[in-house]
């Protein structure tokens, strides 16, 4: 497989958002989540997952709440607020048109 | 909602820190205990489970502080944690400490002091009602119009909302039984008050309709500080009966404190109506008389008119009126409008290039003490190479290091900046408490406010970065492993050069100051030598003012030549004479002079002399010495022909090579002035300030031209105070309610005219002198720190023999060498610069040699005191003592 890839800056919050999307998660969860659904190839270092999570809730696109985990601890459940759901979907498009364009640069000619 | 959300948790994080801390801290260890679980599930061991997960995490507590950072409350954070931090660092060096907050305390303070009083008289608009839409009108070079001029321009614009007139006058203010004073008032049109929309303390202002007919209205309003110190602040003033000049007022308000009427330095006791001018100023008729310019004005623009539409429109009207009245109004130039508080806008000019200059000059104190600053810090930096190496070596990045050095600058300019200000309140609190040697009560309440405490933390910014900056990225740009193995194997590194700089730019900074400051003290020596016309030494004057007291011409006369002669006889008098007004204090009058048969040729200049009024007897008691001719005497009475005594620059300027006695000229600049015949020449002086180039002076019998004006000047043998209190005697004998001023010597009646060169030489030779501290202070602590830093070296030296003055020369070597360089550099600066002080200097040459080798050679002993005391301690290193301690 390789060396992980890094995520390309930015990319991060949109695949936290559309993570949480689905369902309110935890730290753990999300970064787990992201590495099963691309397959491996997304590893999300810690050292930017919880900074970018405390970035999000600062701006408000996130909300946070203790709750039980699975082990029964206390943990920490990130979902999406009103702003984040319009957040992600800003996102998203800008996500598409940026990857359309890249793919139209890579398969010229 | 969400922005209220987002800062709801800013606040949460910021005053709730360990609960977030904590919070995340179980957060992570959630992550550890989910990751466990699941590497136990692929079927680790626990102990292999619990070791990859938290190799899988990383490092925790960098987790943490960028948590904080995207929080955005990390900047917070850290400052506090640095500013902890250098609060530590700096208390283990007392010493350093203090030596940093005194230097800078010292610069801070010097430039608030500045400042505060720069925003007081140029920045700050009067405590009125929209000042930027106020205005002073000005013609030509004047202030002052006639009253029926004002009247005519005020009914004939159509830009102003209101034009009121106001005269600033000396009056004498009875409020009780011998309780006379002689104070400055505003005499004011009734719109005054209604025109700034200020309002009263107590009682009420008088309105327009209460300054209509003439003597109607003896209405009194009194200053806050008047009501203060003479009325005892009683509420029950109001309806209370004064006496002004002689004539009964009700005093109906007391104005606010911070009113201190429409001219920033001047601070007025009292207003009256225009209207009560006759009766104020017995006999004159000035307020009919389109020739006397006796009244300032100022006005208000019409909203939505400018500056511009309005000096255009008031120019139409001003053109009217000369066109109206040619005679009368010959003198009557364009109207400008300018920013009224500084004598409309005149005094605006001297005042601005003297505050640009205290400016510069306080800024290079404050230059002075940051390179001071930053001599030490890097000193410092040195010592802390360790310390540093090892942060960075663990992984602190630089530019969080810079910050955390620039955070012990900021603090130690914040610390600074509080003991500045300190000293600043307590330096203009000295000025609040001094009263300035004149009579005029001028507004020296300097009271801070926002605007100079947002100057002073831009200061300390500033400050900061100034003295902090170089240091700190110097220091934190550094070879690690030689910086961590030891010090000593790399001493000659770029920070030492840097040092180099630091005592040369110091030294020189001091040298320009200490030249600067020499120069205005010396200037002031020097204006205390000049030839003043008269002998100020052995003599004292009186003066009053008859005219104010109601006294007639005849009965003026009278009490003139009875005082006159009953002074001749007091014990101790060598000489005794009238004269209206000494020169060189406030009061002048002028008058056109123009010699009989000598047309005034064109492109001469100003034929414009000081005009005075004397006896017989005032050439010797004054100690004016008469060149030519003969002085006036008693024949010269008002029957007998007019005679005159002119002094020399009038000879010089509208006589020349012609003898002077005998000839005549019309006193005046009509066709039916009087014609007076010079009988004498008497020697050239100063008459309206020491620095004025030689003027024109008249002096005509006050038998011949009756002014009741006086001043009695004694050329006494007794002590001044003796002698003062038999003039004070005599006066009141014959008058017991005569107010007296200017009651002292002649030496103390310069006052006025030396305040200009003490007020600079106060200012700038104090400045002079914090150099000259901060100066011995910079080259103590470098001397000391050099030695500090060598100790080693010197004991072994010493241990193989060195001498003491061989130690001496390797200590203090390369300090004299940097020293030299720096002197010269900031005399050749201050030679460049110093056609800027020109203006304030009275016979120095602002490239005076003396005063350049006066500053190099206390410069010289200053340092030399300055680096003594640590020198001495590197010859008295034991050896044995410094070899073993390392």
């Amino acid at each position: 497989m390789g060396k992980p890839t890094d995520l390309v800056q930015g990319t991060l919050d949109l695949l936290i958002l559309k993570t949480i999307s689905l369902e309110p998660m935890n730290g753990w969860a999300i970064a787990k989540r992201i590495q099963q659904v691309s397959k491996e190839i997304l590893q999300v270092q810690q050292g930017s997952l919880y900074p970018a999570l405390h970035r999000l809730e600062r701006q408000g696109w996130i909300k946070a709440e203790w709750s039980e985990s699975e082990n029964n601890r206390k943990a920490k459940y990130y979902s999406l607020t009103a702003g984040g759901r319009k957040q992600l979907k800003a996102e998203v498009a800008q996500w598409e048109r940026l990857s359309g364009a890249i793919g139209l640069v890579v398969d010229m000619a | 909602m969400r922005y209220f959300r987002v800062f709801a948790l800013w606040l949460k994080t910021l005053f709730h820190r360990s609960k977030v801390d904590s919070e995340l801290k179980s957060e992570l260890e959630d992550y550890l205990a989910q990751e466990t679980a699941a590497n136990l599930r692929s079927g680790m061991s626990a102990e292999q489970a619990g070791y990859a997960a938290r190799r899988a995490l990383g490092p925790v507590a960098l987790y943490e502080e960028q948590c904080r950072d995207a929080r955005g409350t990390g900047w917070f954070d850290n400052f506090m944690r640095d500013a902890r931090y250098a609060f530590r660092v700096l208390g283990h060096s007392p010493l350093f400490t203090v030596v940093a907050i005194v230097t800078l305390g010292l610069g801070i303070g010097a430039n608030t002091a500045v400042f505060t009083l720069v925003n007081k008289l140029l920045l700050r608009p009067l405590p009125v009602k929209d000042p930027q839409q106020l205005f002073s009108l000005v013609s030509g070079q004047s202030v002052n119009f006639s009253y029926p001029n004002y009247r005519d321009i005020r009914d004939r614009n159509d830009v102003l909302s209101g034009l009121a007139a106001l005269r600033i006058e000396m009056l004498n203010l009875s409020v009780g039984a011998g309780r006379n004073f002689r104070l400055w008032g505003y005499e004011v049109t009734g719109n005054y008050f209604e025109l700034l929309g200020v309002h009263p303390y107590l009682g009420r202002f008088f309105g327009p309709s209460e300054d209509i007919k003439r003597g109607a209205n003896p209405l009194i309003v009194l200053g806050y500080g008047c009501w203060q110190s003479r009325f005892a602040a009683d509420r029950g003033v109001i309806g209370r009966r004064v006496k002004v000049n002689g004539f009964d007022f009700t005093v109906i308000g007391v104005a606010k404190p911070d009113f201190i009427g429409t001219e920033l330095i001047v601070n007025p006791e009292f207003w009256v109506p225009m209207s009560m001018v006759p009766q104020v100023e017995p006999g004159s008729k000035w307020l009919d008389s389109r020739f006397a310019a006796n009244v300032w004005q100022i006005g208000r623009l019409k909203a939505g008119v400018t500056r511009a539409q309005a000096q255009a429109s008031l120019q139409r009207v001003t053109r009217q009126l000369s066109h109206d009245y040619p005679k009368e109004n010959e003198g009557l130039h364009d109207i400008e409008l300018t920013t009224p508080g500084l004598v409309g806008n005149a005094f605006r000019g001297p005042v601005t290039a003297f505050a640009a200059v205290v400016m510069g000059v306080a800024g290079l104190v404050l230059l002075l003490a940051c390179i001071n600053l930053a001599g030490l810090l890097l000193a410092r930096a040195s010592d802390r190479r360790k310390e540093i190496a090892v942060r960075l070596s663990i992984g602190a990045g630089r530019g969080r290091l810079v910050r955390q050095l620039l955070t012990e600058s900021l603090l130690l300019a914040a610390s600074g900046a509080i003991a500045g200000s300190l000293l600043a309140f307590g330096l203009t609190h000295v000025l609040k408490l001094w009263h300035p040697p004149v009579d005029v009560p001028l507004n020296t309440a300097f009271d801070p406010d926002l605007s100079v405490l947002g100057f002073t933390c831009l200061l300390t910014l500033v400050t900061t970065l100034l003295c902090g900056l170089v240091p700190a990225l110097q220091s934190t740009k550094l070879d690690l492993v030689p910086a961590l193995k030891s010090d000593a194997a790399r001493r000659r590194s770029r920070s030492f050069a840097m040092r180099d700089i630091l005592v040369v730019a110091q030294i020189g900074v001091s040298m320009i100051l200490l030249i600067t400051s020499l120069l205005v003290v010396r200037s002031l020596q020097h204006a205390l030598q000049i030839n003043l016309g008269f002998d100020p030494t052995n003599a004292v004057s009186v003066s009053f003012d008859l005219g104010l007291q109601g006294y007639t011409e005849a009965r003026g006369r009278d009490f003139q030549t009875r005082l006159l002669e009953k002074v001749s006889h007091l014990p101790g008098v060598r000489a005794a004479g009238l004269i209206n007004n000494m020169p060189l204090r406030l009061g002048e009058d002028n008058e056109e002079v123009s010699i009989i048969g000598k047309p005034k040729r064109k492109g001469q200049s100003d034929t414009s002399a000081h005009l005075y009024n004397i006896s017989p007897g005032y050439l010797r008691g004054a100690g004016t010495r008469l060149l030519a001719g003969r002085d006036i005497d008693l024949y010269d009475g008002a029957n007998a022909p007019p005679v005159a005594l002119v002094n020399e620059t009038l000879v010089r300027k509208l006589l020349p090579n012609e003898d002077p006695i005998g000839k005549r000229f019309r006193l005046g600049p009509n066709e039916k002035a009087p014609i007076h015949l010079i009988v004498g020449v008497v020697e050239a002086g100063k008459y309206e300030s020491l620095g004025e180039d030689p003027d024109l002076a008249v002096f005509v019998p006050v038998a011949q031209q009756y002014n009741g004006w006086t001043t009695i000047v004694v050329r006494t043998s007794l002590q001044q105070r003796e002698s003062l209190s038999e003039l004070r005697r005599a006066v009141s004998e014959m008058d017991s309610d005569m107010p007296l001023f200017n009651v002292e010597s002649l030496e103390g009646g310069l006052a006025w005219a030396l305040l200009p060169a003490r007020f600079a030489a106060g200012i700038l030779g104090s400045f002079g002198a914090v150099a000259v501290l901060l100066a011995a202070i910079g080259v103590f602590a470098l001397v000391a720190y050099s030695i500090g830093r060598r100790s080693r070296e010197i004991g072994i030296r010493m241990a193989l023999g060195a001498q003491a003055s061989q130690v001496l020369t390797l200590v203090l070597r390369r300090m004299a060498l940097l020293c030299t360089v720096g002197a010269v550099l900031g005399t050749i600066l201050a030679l460049a610069g110093s056609q800027v002080l020109s203006a304030f200097l009275y016979g120095v040459s602002p490239r005076d040699r003396l005063t350049y080798a006066l500053s190099l050679l206390l410069l010289a002993v200053v340092t030399l005191i300055a680096s003594w005391h640590p020198a001495r301690r590197a010859i008295r290193i034991d050896p044995a003592r410094t070899l073993r301690e390392e």
